[in-house]
């Protein structure tokens, strides 16, 4: 059952609940929803006057309007629309990386996995559509958005049942995942971005020129970043056989300094190109993290309401 | 550089443990599956190489820390300033260390003497010379029995001849260096490399330098050499010096008061004090209280006198207490005590009855007297027959008209050996002989030229007033009863030409005649060890009538008994002189050998036959004063013939004045020339330990490996 499931962590959705996740942008949805939609209908949300042109439909008309003035103008409504939104899960070895320090024990695999388990939760709750599909070399499990009990079942016992393995190729990888769904909606990569960055961008690029919105959710053990070890250790490539041997202490503040710069620049490119990247540290509660976006991205929405796309970045 | 503790230098193998510990280290690794591969790649790359020196310095630092430790543990010395730039060596060389063994090298300064210091020093350059120089060690005093010649040694030899030096005592002679370098020169000739090094380990004191050391300079500068000059040994620090003791007359007469003069000089140390000095006997000590001299002082006189019972060879010896230069303390003198003096009178006119002989008159005064004198007249026919001038303590030639050239010779050498000689004048002489064969253009015995008598108006004797008058007594009574001496008025009188002032040092008037131009009457000449005195009168009457007043046997006898002297047999030496000993020629020896002083063993003596009618025994090793037993074989008798030579030491060596660097530079011009001062006792002598110098390092080092891993660790 969906609501037993280990990934739905009730920390973290007592934190993002309240928040709720709406759509930067307008999104083509099937069902009434949240979210602003490009078609104008039948809604609560009054949207402008017009004049009364032959044709229209007289259910329209404001009589109110008329009352007054005398004149004849109709009532256009805002529809709101469903989300669509995938979920696109690293399930490479690297993400298998867990370190001492790392909130409930979980590695990253599994933080993405709570973050995606949770974020359905969220967005079934506005009756929005979730799909997921889980990657490493290629697309492994696909399941289109639908907004159903039985969808969100699917989801978790897929994320549930995975088990992360071969290399991360994220780039093509993304783009060929992307190429299945059959509408434009939401895109959330949850991957730690240890892969070739520039055909990255390529294929965020593509996805965003597909009218995708794009949101990366970059996780990273802390260990990782910061390389607190004291004793000598050989490093074994997780998604390879290479080893280097190495006292960490002894360049733990270049290492630290590349790490940095590797996070400052995928922010920076995210940012320049509209993408929203979140930095999701293992070792730091994940409720928080995700609450503090969420709610950066309410009150980003708040003042950018009716443009197409957003900036920003929450760390 | 020696160690107090080498044993502990095994644990320099501790100077591996941070090597090791970094190894283990690398054996206990832990194995981390890693994702971001490509950063910590990038990483690495970027700085490997600042990696590795770092770490590199790291492990430099400590290894030298235990290394530090472990040096500073095992306890290491320095040996005076070796380290100085004196010992740095290089290069294959020809290396010669010579020491002088001078009396003055036993100077004590601070516990220790100049000669200890050098041969510390020097024991040390052996011992880290190497195994690729040629090595010669060699003291002044035996330069020509070097202790290693020009050898390459191994470090077990060098070892040894290092405690070969060590064992090494300063001697009693004077050191020539003129005749040094001279030897330096030939050794070095010899030597097998073309580069050549001298070390000379020495004093530096002014006595033995002088200018001929610069012609041996030249040499030593023609083959290349260079020389290392090491100064020892600083000022006096309270020393005296006997610098003579001798038996105021010539002849020791058994059962007879004989005196002896000692001088003692003493330095101008006013802490230093000399007040008792020991006297030995034949070998009977008694002590001596000694006037007050005061600092500074020096040729004080001390009177001893002592009667000895039987005649034959007997020995004195006179100690001064010790003091900073023990060397030149003691003296020692043989005393060939005599039945009698022995008197030998050349009759050149002798008569037929006695009164009518030359010498009657002589020979009444020396018969006259208590002291026992034997009496030999021989007309100077007879004498001249006998092939030697026989064994006399005073010859007395009266009116003798020529000696043979050969008989002028062998008198010479008596009288050089200390005998005295009194020669009158008369009709008979000859002058030109006198003066071509006794005057030698002043190299002879004759004290003036002499010419024919002439007839001369004199009213009296004038004595000279001189110090160390042969005839005190006269010269005592022209003082209070100048009317005795008056009467004597010769008719006669030899003219005498007096050598000039720059050649007759060693010749002075004792009396004048009371005449026109105050021709000398009595002309003393002093040859060697011995003295001859011309008088310008006939011995007997004929000339004139002094022979018989008093003032003639009071003058004449003093005369012959002051200058009387035992020739040739005393053996009196100072060290470092030859030992000869003349031996027969037709029945010569086949061995001789020496005892020399402090030891029981015999060491052979050379028997040099190159004069064949004069073979004589010779020994040189004599550098240490005391008493040398001289003992040889005579074929067909059974016992050995036995000579004893008294060495006292050099007197030359009490002058302490130093030669100053540049009166050094002059000494020995062109010369390579390295002046090296090691007189400072403080600085130079005593073996100074290091480890307060390495404790200081390991400190350093310490705060350094600190301060260095602290922002090793800060920037990563």
């Amino acid at each position: 059952m969906a609501s037993l499931s280990k990934l739905l962590d009730p920390d973290v959705l007592s934190r993002i609940n309240p928040l709720g996740f709406k759509a930067a942008r307008v999104v083509e949805g099937s069902i009434t929803g949240l979210h602003r939609s490009p078609m104008h209908g039948v809604s609560p949300e009054f949207a402008e006057h017009r004049e009364y042109s032959p044709g229209d439909d007289v259910k329209n008309l404001d009589w109110k309007v008329w009352a007054k003035s005398d004149r004849y103008v109709t009532k256009r409504y805002e529809e709101e629309s469903n989300l669509r939104c995938t979920m696109l899960v690293d399930a490479s070895r690297s993400m298998q990386y867990v370190g001492k320090e790392a909130q409930s024990g979980r590695n990253k695999f599994e933080t993405a996995s709570t973050i995606a388990a949770c974020m359905m939760q969220l967005l079934m709750k506005q009756r929005d559509a979730v799909g997921l599909i889980t990657i490493d070399t290629k697309p492994r499990a696909v399941l289109q958005p639908k907004a159903t009990n039985r969808q969100a079942a699917q989801i978790l016992d897929t994320l549930e049942s995975t088990r992360p393995g071969g290399e991360t190729d994220l780039g093509p990888v993304i783009v060929r995942a992307a190429d299945q769904l059959k509408r434009r909606g939401m895109i959330l990569v949850l991957s730690d971005l240890l892969c070739d960055l520039d055909t990255l961008y390529e294929s965020l690029g593509k996805l965003q020129h597909n009218g995708h919105e794009v949101i990366v959710m970059h996780i990273l053990d802390g260990e990782e970043i910061d390389l607190p070890f004291n004793d000598s250790i050989i490093f074994k490539d997780i998604e390879g056989s290479e080893e280097i041997f190495g006292e960490p202490w002894a360049f733990r503040k270049a290492y630290k300094a590349a790490m940095e710069e590797f996070i400052d620049s995928v922010t920076s490119r995210c940012q320049s190109s509209g993408i929203d990247h979140v930095l999701i540290r293992t070792d730091q509660d994940l409720g928080q993290t995700l609450a503090q976006y969420l709610h950066r991205r309410q009150r980003m929405a708040a003042t950018t309401a009716g443009r197409g796309r957003i900036g920003g970045s929450v760390v | 550089m020696p160690f107090l503790a080498p044993l502990l230098l095994f644990g320099a193998v501790f100077a591996a443990a941070p090597i090791i510990i970094h190894l283990l280290n690398r054996r206990q690794f832990k194995l981390v599956e890693w994702a971001p591969m490509e950063y910590l790649k990038l990483t690495l790359r970027t700085n490997r190489r600042r990696l590795q020196l770092e770490q590199w310095i790291l492990l430099a630092i400590r290894t030298l820390l235990i290394l530090i430790l472990i040096f500073a543990v095992a306890r290491p010395f320095l040996s005076g300033n070796t380290a100085a730039a004196w010992l740095s060596l290089g290069g294959r060389t020809s290396r010669v260390i010579l020491i002088d063994d001078s009396l003055s090298m036993g100077l004590t300064n601070a516990g220790e003497s100049s000669f200890q210091r050098s041969t510390e020093q020097a024991a040390a350059l052996i011992e880290s010379i190497g195994t690729q120089d040629n090595l010669t060690v060699v003291t002044t005093s035996s330069i020509n029995a070097p202790l290693s010649r020009d050898t390459a040694l191994t470090q077990e030899e060098a070892n040894e001849l290092a405690d070969e030096v060590r064992k090494l005592d300063p001697v009693e002679s004077a050191n020539n260096w003129a005749a040094t370098l001279a030897e330096l020169a030939d050794l070095l000739e010899g030597t097998a490399n073309s580069s050549k090094e001298v070390r000379i380990f020495t004093d530096q004191r002014a006595a033995g330098w002088s200018a001929d050391a610069a012609e041996q300079a030249a040499k030593l500068e023609a083959m290349g050499v260079k020389v290392v000059m090491i100064k020892v040994g600083s000022g006096s620090q309270g020393n005296a010096s006997l610098s003579d003791l001798a038996p105021t007359s010539g002849v020791a007469l058994a059962e007879t008061p004989i005196e002896f003069t000692a001088t003692i000089d003493t330095d101008g140390d006013p802490q230093f004090k000399v007040d008792y000095a020991t006297l030995s006997i034949d070998g009977v000590e008694s002590p001596i209280k000694l006037p007050e001299i005061a600092p500074g002082q020096r040729g004080v006189e001390l009177r001893l006198s002592h009667t000895f019972d039987e005649p034959g060879q007997h020995t004195i010896e006179l100690r001064l207490p010790d003091d900073a230069l023990p060397g030149d303390n003691s003296r020692s003198q043989i005393i060939n005590v005599a039945e009698s003096v022995r008197v030998l009178l050349v009759d050149g006119q002798p008569g037929i009855a006695a009164r009518d002989s030359e010498v009657f008159f002589l020979a009444q005064l020396l018969y006259s007297g208590s002291t026992p004198i034997k009496t030999t007249v021989l007309p100077d026919t007879e004498w001249f027959e006998q092939p030697t001038v026989g064994n006399y303590d005073l010859v007395v030639l009266a009116n003798v008209e020529r000696i043979p050239r050969r008989r002028a010779e062998q008198l010479q050498s008596m009288v050089e050996a200390g005998s005295g000689l009194i020669i009158f004048t008369g009709d008979q002489v000859d002058p030109t002989a006198y003066n071509s064969d006794l005057f030698d253009n002043g190299n002879g015995l004759l004290p003036a030229k002499i010419e024919l008598g002439e007839a001369m108006e004199v009213e009296g004797l004038i004595l000279e007033q001189i110090d160390n008058s042969p005839m005190p007594v006269l010269q005592q009574l022209y003082l209070e009863k100048p009317a005795l001496l008056s009467k004597t008025s010769p008719r006669k009188v030899a003219r005498v030409i007096l050598p000039n002032s720059d050649e007759r040092k060693d010749t002075r008037v004792l009396a004048r005649w009371n005449a026109q131009g105050q021709p000398p009457a009595a002309i003393e000449k002093q040859v060697g060890k011995g003295r001859v005195v011309l008088w310008t009168v006939t011995a007997d009457r004929e000339w004139s009538d002094w022979p018989t007043e008093a003032s003639y046997f009071i003058g004449i006898r003093e005369l012959a008994l002051t200058i009387a002297g035992v020739s040739d047999a005393t053996g009196n030496l100072t060290a470092g002189q030859v030992l000869r000993q003349r031996v027969s020629a037709s029945n010569p020896p086949s061995r001789a050998e020496v005892i020399r002083p402090g030891t029981e063993q015999t060491d052979s003596a050379a028997i040099d036959r190159s004069v064949s009618n004069q073979p004589q025994i010779v020994y040189s090793n004599t550098h240490r004063a005391g008493l040398y037993t001289m003992s040889w074989d005579v074929p067909g008798r059974d016992d050995l013939s036995e000579r004893l030579f008294a060495l006292s030491p050099d007197v030359r060596e009490s002058d302490l004045r130093q030669l100053s660097d540049e009166e050094m530079q002059q000494m020995l011009p062109g010369v390579d020339l390295t002046l090296v001062d090691l007189s400072d006792p403080g600085a130079a002598g005593a073996q100074r330990e290091i480890w307060r110098t390495l404790a200081m390092l390991l400190m350093g080092f310490v705060l350094v490996e600190s301060a260095f891993a602290a922002w090793v660790g800060r920037e990563h």
